[in-house]
């Protein structure tokens, strides 16, 4: 104790060091994110370009957008949360990049969360739970498997954000009984893919 | 409260340095995580809504469970690395159990009686024939794991009834019954870690398993029941998290044994034996929680938390050490 007596005295200094580098970290990582959500498309181009594309796909998507309701107000800059499987498979990279083009051409902002891995599906429940937290207006999750998501589901309903449910379907059977064993009242769910953006 | 025992206190220092130095683990963790929390209620106005907090607590709850039976048998001079497999073994027996008609009970008493009977064998082995820990709970880990998976063909098992996900989603008023279940479990861990005989002795098989067993103390039976201990508590880890998932598979808690064993070692327990805090297990546990929730909560991408749990861990090994080699052997 006394030969070393020194250096315990200096201990301290580690996590105080440590705690910076995190901090830094932090501000590091929040950065970039914030810079980019927070810039708004001056050119809102809601139709996509027609060029070269097939015209059989320009008449479906013709179809298909007359029979959803009219889109709702462009460059509301609304929030919107979106939890995908994971950024490690490169579909899923590019799913990310597909919501942040669509969000600035929409004028939205979209934060884009994964899972660290393709089966971490309990990692996946607690970013969607940490999502459900924030002031998202929506949330748009891809889960892994039809249940993982289910108690972060009924928590964002029950907060009143809506929630989209693309790719992987979840099970809306386990949702509603989920959320009624919880609160009486029925749980408001949207099907897959009725309101995909 | 941190449980050393054989500590001879220096005379000439004082009563507070010597209280500052048997608590350091714990109290520099507890400076960094009253950093973080601060840093993260200042930077970001959702951090401290009791929904959030809520979530966070729900979420160590199971690092708490997982990292008290590691602290067990860390501080015997063990190791166990089955704690994910188990995990797994245990959810399926339980879902296999409820498929075939059993009520909730039941299917919880297979799952712990799996999880002790994985310690048992891991114990008899490790202390009858003298292996190394390491090596035994590698075996058992890939053994256990290659049962589930043939025992389910791989597949994993949907829905359980609502006496078994109120363990994982449910609510005993506003506190999430993971947290019940959680702080039951770290309680029973302290009480018989600080005020058992069994607690005493595995501290002391840590420290010096032959000094122990020339006492006339019967070490194999203790070292058998530490790792039946942590069996238990994999397989509590694992009624929580089949519960949140609703899904029993063969691949559930992968690599969980990294994180029992980084909470245990962060609360001040020693790879070398001897030492363990149950106290510091619970606030690394959450500390651990509140920076993963926090990058969350900052939009951060899921790779930075692994840089920062490595950090933090490695922070934590050269801090004991440092302490270690300044305390009288």
């Amino acid at each position: 104790m006394k030969k070393n007596s020194f250096v315990t005295r200096f201990l301290f200094l580690i996590p105080a060091l440590l705690a910076a580098l995190i901090l830094a970290l932090l501000a590091a990582g929040c950065g970039p994110v914030k810079k980019e959500g927070s810039t708004p498309a001056p050119t809102p181009a809601p139709v996509p370009a027609a060029t070269g594309l097939n015209p059989r796909v320009l008449e479906m998507e013709k179809a298909l957008l007359a029979q959803l309701e009219p889109l709702p107000q462009l460059n509301t800059g609304d929030k919107i949360g979106a939890l995908v499987i994971t950024l490690a498979n490169p579909f899923w990279v590019g799913i990310k990049e597909s919501y942040e083009q669509a969000a600035r051409e929409l004028g939205v902002q979209v934060e884009v969360m994964a899972a660290p891995t393709e089966g971490d599906k309990k990692s996946q429940l607690e970013t969607l739970e940490a999502m459900v937290a924030k002031d998202y207006k929506a949330l748009i999750v891809s889960p892994i498997e039809p249940f993982n998501l289910v108690p972060g589901v009924v928590k964002a309903t029950q907060r009143g954000i809506k929630v989209v449910n693309l790719g992987p379907p979840i099970n809306k059977d386990e949702v509603v009984k989920n959320g009624q064993d919880r609160r009486p009242h029925s749980c408001k769910f949207r099907r897959p893919g009725q309101a995909g953006g | 409260m941190r449980s050393k025992i054989f500590e001879f206190p220096e005379q000439t220092a004082g009563k507070w340095y010597f209280l500052l130095q048997s608590f350091l683990p714990q109290l520099l963790l507890t400076f960094f995580l009253i950093v973080m929390v601060s840093f993260l209620s200042v930077t970001s106005p959702h951090f401290l809504k009791w929904e959030n907090i809520r979530n966070i607590l729900d979420q160590s709850a199971l690092n708490i469970i997982l990292g008290t039976g590691m602290a067990l048998v860390i501080c015997s001079g063990g190791i166990d690395l089955s704690v994910g497999a188990v995990v797994a073994l245990s959810g399926v027996l339980m879902a296999l159990a409820v498929k075939g008609g059993a009520g909730a009970p039941l299917a919880v008493a297979a799952a712990v009686m799996s999880g002790a009977f994985v310690g048992t064998a891991n114990g008899l082995l490790i202390s009858l024939l003298k292996l190394n820990p390491f090596i035994v709970t590698l075996g058992s880990m890939s053994a256990v794991r290659g049962l589930a998976l043939i025992i389910t063909g791989g597949i994993p098992i949907y829905g359980f009834p609502p006496a078994i996900v109120f363990w994982g989603s449910g609510n005993f008023g506003p506190v999430p019954s993971s947290v019940v279940l959680a702080g039951i479990t770290a309680l029973a861990a302290a009480f018989i870690l600080n005020w058992t005989r069994l607690g005493h002795y595995a501290l002391s098989i840590g420290g010096n398993e032959e000094a122990v067993r020339r006492c006339g103390v019967p070490v194999n039976f203790y070292k058998t029941v530490i790792y039946i201990f942590c069996g238990i508590t994999s397989a509590l880890a694992s009624l929580n998290v089949t519960a949140r998932l609703n899904t029993a598979e063969p691949t559930a808690g992968w690599l969980f044994e990294l994180d029992a064993i980084a909470t245990a070692v962060l609360g001040g327990a020693s790879m070398r034996g001897g030492e363990a805090s149950i106290s510091g297990t619970v606030i690394a546990s959450l500390t651990l929680g509140v920076l993963r929730n926090g990058l969350t909560i900052l939009s951060i991408p899921s790779y930075y938390q692994q840089l920062a749990i490595g950090l933090i861990i490695l922070t934590a090994v050269i801090v004991s050490e440092i302490k270690q080699s300044s305390t009288p052997a």
